[in-house]
């Protein structure tokens, strides 16, 4: 184990001494403390890989849904697709180059699935393919601000995961390798980069932060998140002649490691797993306090409901201590502001066969609970609450789907009760939408 | 995306002859449809490695005389108790076109979506999805 970690460790470290002794952008001072406007909007992270669906300028929502991205106005009640263009009929259009045209259209799905946008500093961004695009906030403008160069065989390259934090567009793309049998030996090779956010990027100017060796074949590079100065991913990969045999043989083998990238020394490190547990025992989610952070183990050769503590350590990676014992290890962690959130979303939907409602404790930082409540609503995850407080749902119906909203002021004192939450929009489906 | 593609191509006639014989068929798993005497079809399957393990998910798009068939599988997966999604798309001018979204062999699947579409005559069948199991 020890091995393969090391690795893709040395390669990601030397891509990032790489980046620092090229780089030479000037630097911002960005405040220490979390800023939702240039900050990557952390509290809204959960187990899904792709969770960017929800977006928030602070106090209204950005919301991603069939390839279109709608805005809610928490001050006039009303949910409308991001787009201001006159006679435009949005998700309702039926021709592809008026859908095309829209800007509230956002066709984010890619290779590997990801499907997600990002508020960030007054705009929108998605990436499609192999471009970034941007929308104003307030619907009048889109325009692509970034695209991937074309390989060597003049073919594009599309961007899988991404994330905008102070101020530089990080994001991961696939190249291939090929063993000695190309038509059956063929693995993937992923990079993570940086590129400052600037009307004039160019992947010329953009900076490695990691690329994997070529002993194993990447299958993700992903779980993309960042908290002040940190930039958070995983990593998931196989030896090249790795061929399964059993569900235990892939646990087993699997590289599967939680780096941590400084964005300000370049000092890329893998998170260690706390000592005393089996290698098959993986760092899984992590969420960020104001000084320190909470990450949950799991251990693919156990149930969802296995029990193991909850860690927290120090953003240096010092005074690792359990912060919550006895934790069913399917219980996803998020957290808001200096609080913790747990929800049994997945023991509920896929142990207890219950995918109605789910259970939600609230943590100070120092593990004491505060509050807990049963949410009304199972989609197999608990999305957090927003950098404005408020908590955002969507449930699809026959015609038409609708939004809900919590606020984190109403749950924080309950005792074990269901909350109830407030339907603020409804929208008939567009052409874009085919059943869930 | 060359190597998906490649991929597509190698397993396209194996999942073929598999996806229009004798298969499982899951609540949502199949479409179909018919436009001037013309059956279209989609279908949505697991597929597995060869020690039989499920390891991915594969989608089959059918037509008859068509000018342009797609089709594209989204597998749903876990690893360490995060939840994770891999794609693949394949295209082709006639008969079916199939594309098989696997994990690497890692992960345990949950699900998955197909989507398909076919282009005849100027006719377009637009982006129709079907699934299996567990979505995200």
């Amino acid at each position: 184990m020890m091995k393969k970690r090391g690795l893709i460790t040395t390669i990601g470290i030397l891509g990032a001494v790489m980046c620092l002794t090229c780089g030479c952008t000037k630097k911002v001072d960005y405040s220490d403390e979390y800023n939702y406007e240039t900050d990557c909007q952390y509290s809204y992270a959960t187990d899904v890989d792709s969770w960017k669906k929800i977006q928030s300028d602070g106090s209204n929502q950005y919301i991603l849904k069939d390839n279109f991205i709608y805005y809610y106005s928490t001050e006039s009640g009303q949910m409308t697709p991001l787009c201001d263009n006159v006679n435009c009929l949005h998700d309702q259009e039926t021709e592809q180059s008026r859908i095309t045209a829209c800007n509230a259209y956002a066709p984010t799905k890619n290779i590997l699935g990801y499907e997600y946008i990002q508020y960030y500093d007054g705009n929108i961004y998605f990436v499609s393919e192999n471009s970034l695009y941007r929308v104003s906030k307030d619907g009048g403008k889109k325009d692509i601000v970034f695209t991937t160069d074309f390989t060597a065989d003049d073919e594009e390259v599309p961007v899988n995961a991404w994330l905008i934090h102070r101020g530089y567009f990080y994001y991961e793309t696939e190249t291939y390798y090929y063993g000695e049998d190309e038509d059956t030996q063929i693995y993937t090779k992923c990079s993570l980069k940086s590129i400052k956010l600037s009307s004039k990027m160019s992947e010329k100017k953009a900076q490695v932060i990691f690329e994997s060796d070529e002993e194993h074949s990447v299958l993700n590079l992903g779980g993309l998140k960042a908290y002040k100065n940190y930039l958070f991913y995983n990593v998931i990969a196989n030896q090249n002649d790795f061929e399964m045999t059993d569900n235990e043989s892939w646990i087993k083998q699997l590289y599967y490691n939680v780096y941590m990238f400084n964005i300000e020394t370049g000092r890329n490190e893998i998170i260690p797993v706390p000592e005393g547990y089996s290698e098959t025992t993986k760092i899984s989610t992590i969420a960020f306090l104001k000084d320190k952070m909470v990450f949950k183990i799991y251990d693919d050769l156990e149930d969802e409901e296995y029990q193991l503590p909850i860690y927290s350590i120090n953003y240096d990676l010092t005074n690792e201590q359990i912060w919550l014992d006895n934790v069913e290890q399917g219980k996803c962690i998020l957290s808001y502001g200096d609080y913790v959130i747990l929800s049994d979303a997945d023991i509920q939907y896929f142990v207890k066969d219950n995918k109605e409602s789910c259970n939600i404790e609230i943590y100070q930082s120092d593990a004491t609970k505060v509050s807990s409540f049963t949410y009304p609503f199972n989609s197999m995850s608990f999305g957090g609450f927003g950098p404005d407080g408020v908590n955002v749902e969507f449930k699809d119906g026959k015609d038409s789907w609708q939004v809900y909203e919590l606020k984190f002021e109403d749950v924080l004192n309950c005792q074990g009760e269901e909350v109830k939450l407030e339907l603020v929009g409804e929208r008939k489906y567009g052409l874009m939408h085919q059943g869930d | 995306m060359k190597v998906k593609k490649l991929l597509c191509a190698v397993m396209l006639s194996a999942m073929l002859v598999a996806s229009l014989g004798a298969t499982t068929v899951y609540a949502g798993s199949t479409i179909s449809d018919s436009h001037n005497g013309i059956s279209l079809g989609g279908s949505v399957r697991y597929a597995s490695a060869p020690s039989g393990t499920v390891n991915g998910i594969t989608a089959t798009t059918t037509c008859g005389p068509a000018n342009y068939l797609y089709a594209k599988a989204v597998v749903c997966y876990k690893v360490a108790g995060n939840k994770y999604t891999n794609s693949a798309t394949n295209s082709s001018a006639g008969g079916g076109t199939s594309a098989t979204a696997t994990t690497n062999d890692v992960g345990v699947v949950y699900g998955g979506i197909g989507t398909h579409s076919v282009r005849v005559s100027g006719w377009e069948w637009n982006n129709k999805t079907t699934s299996i199991g567990e979505n995200w």
